[in-house]
């Protein structure tokens, strides 16, 4: 028996409780799935035992998987009926072909998000030469250095979605995280939009 | 009565037969700080991250590996549910999702001028860049000793010092690898002497390079690992290694090549990963 499961990132703090207050440890929903280039869900896959794999399927708004198949099968099953894509399950960026619109990419141990559909035979430098075509993907908690935001595909945001945390960037040598409440975060770090927390 | 056989009966192997590859093991990790995990002995394993529900059948989740042998093993625990590998009487199988054991603290390295690590493998449905085992920094920085399946596919030993120096790594034939074979892997790092860093496959020396600069000078490249993790399946908490990992040992020293021959077999005893 085992269970792979996703539950969307609205829910993330009340299911992760749920599961901790019935002894079954914190933040077992951890990893992310991304449905528009940010994290849309968290989910899971557990070998057991059958009291936690029930305390899943009883979450709320959680879409789980309980039948047969290899771990990593199982989720992305999960993941697409739930229109949503398990960033390290992510096929490699293609070096010649189509990369597909609204499609996760791994690019060595980065992760890229395909915003329009273009020829990788044609368009065939790293992929951070065409950010109209496709756009670098943070995982939560990854810290890199900062590029100003061209759209929502990578604002910065002082409450992450997926784990409540600000965004942190590298900027000048330095490490700062968001400060600005309610609306993306824009701005070059150096002014009162972020906070300086230390050499990077 | 039954007592008294059993006493006679270990009696007569201790003054006549060769002790177990077991016995054979402790001797060789004996007073030191390394260390052995070993899957097929379920007293070692626990469902839950206490000793409160033992391991009994596979299929079982493992939430807590005790370490065998040496003067101080580490346990290997998981507090998450969702996070424990699954259990059988040969190995444990990480999901690649989310599974892993770690040491909460990780000192079998710490100022040692010599690190071994041996295990039994199978990589199973592994995309590259999949992090069998080893100690990291710290889990999100960089690997200190790891062993990794690369694209190649290649095996790769990837070692480091902690201050700032970059990682150095040692990688097999490509196409040397394949998933769903068993491999018993020897991965050496000479943080004192040459700098060398060797990967044994089978019983077979597969690569070896001299990093010079990775040699200590007057730091010990094992030394400030206070903070490193000793964990199973990922190296920073975000990849996972869809594998499984059979009988596993850490030495702080360099073993002679009779030592290593009898790991080598202690690890093939553990069985098949299949």
């Amino acid at each position: 028996m085992s269970i792979a499961a996703a539950i969307p990132v609205a829910s993330i703090t009340t299911a992760n409780a749920a599961l901790q207050a019935a002894g079954w440890g914190p933040n077992n929903f951890s990893v992310p799935a991304y449905g528009n280039g940010n994290p849309t869900h968290a989910c899971l896959h557990a070998w057991g035992p059958p009291a936690f794999e029930a305390a899943v399927r009883a979450l709320p708004g959680v879409v789980f998987n309980d039948g047969a198949g290899t771990p990593a099968a199982r989720l992305q099953a999960v993941l697409a009926a739930a229109s949503a894509q398990w960033g390290e399950g992510a096929p490699s960026l293609p070096s010649s072909g189509n990369a597909l619109a609204n499609t996760m990419y791994q690019f060595g141990t980065e992760l890229w998000w395909c915003i329009q559909t273009f020829s990788r035979t044609t368009f065939n430098l790293p992929p951070s030469n065409y950010p109209a075509l496709i756009r670098r993907a943070r995982r939560p908690g990854e810290i890199l250095p900062w590029v100003q935001p061209i759209d929502q595909f990578d604002a910065y945001f002082t409450v992450n979605r997926f784990d409540g945390q600000p965004d942190r960037v590298t900027f000048g040598g330095r490490r700062y995280r968001s400060a600005v409440p309610s609306v993306p975060n824009v701005w070059q770090p150096g002014g009162a939009e972020w906070i300086d927390e230390g050499p990077a | 009565m039954s007592q008294m056989r059993i006493q006679m009966g270990m009696s007569r192997r201790g003054s006549g037969g060769a002790p177990s590859l077991s016995a054979q093991v402790q001797s060789i990790i004996a007073a030191t700080n390394g260390f052995a995990l070993d899957p097929t002995d379920a007293t070692t394993k626990w469902q839950t991250n206490d000793t409160s529900t033992p391991w009994t059948t596979d299929g079982q989740s493992v939430g807590r590996l005790q370490g065998k042998f040496g003067a101080a093993p580490p346990v290997l625990v998981q507090a998450n549910a969702a996070f424990r590998p699954v259990g059988t009487s040969r190995y444990l199988e990480g999901d690649g999702t989310d599974d892993t054991l770690a040491a909460a603290s990780a000192i079998a390295l710490q100022d040692a001028p010599f690190g071994f690590i041996a295990l039994r493998v199978r990589g199973l449905t592994l995309p590259a860049g999949r992090w069998f085992a080893g100690f990291s920094a710290n889990i999100g920085t960089q690997p200190r000793m790891m062993i990794a399946y690369q694209p190649g596919p290649v095996l790769q030993l990837a070692t480091r010092r902690l201050d700032g120096d970059a990682t150095h790594n040692d990688n097999s034939t490509s196409g040397e690898v394949a998933l769903g074979t068993d491999y018993n892997l020897c991965l050496s790092f000479d943080a004192a002497g040459t700098g060398n860093v060797s990967l044994r496959k089978d019983g077979v020396d597969t690569t070896s390079t001299d990093f010079p600069s990775v040699r200590p000078g007057a730091a010990a490249n094992f030394s400030n690992t206070a903070s490193a993790v000793f964990s199973l399946f990922t190296l920073n908490g975000t990849i996972f290694a869809n594998a499984r990992i059979g009988r596993m040992v850490v030495l702080p020293f360099a073993p002679s090549a009779g030592q290593i021959a009898t790991i080598e077999s202690y690890l093939t005893e553990g069985g098949s990963l299949a």
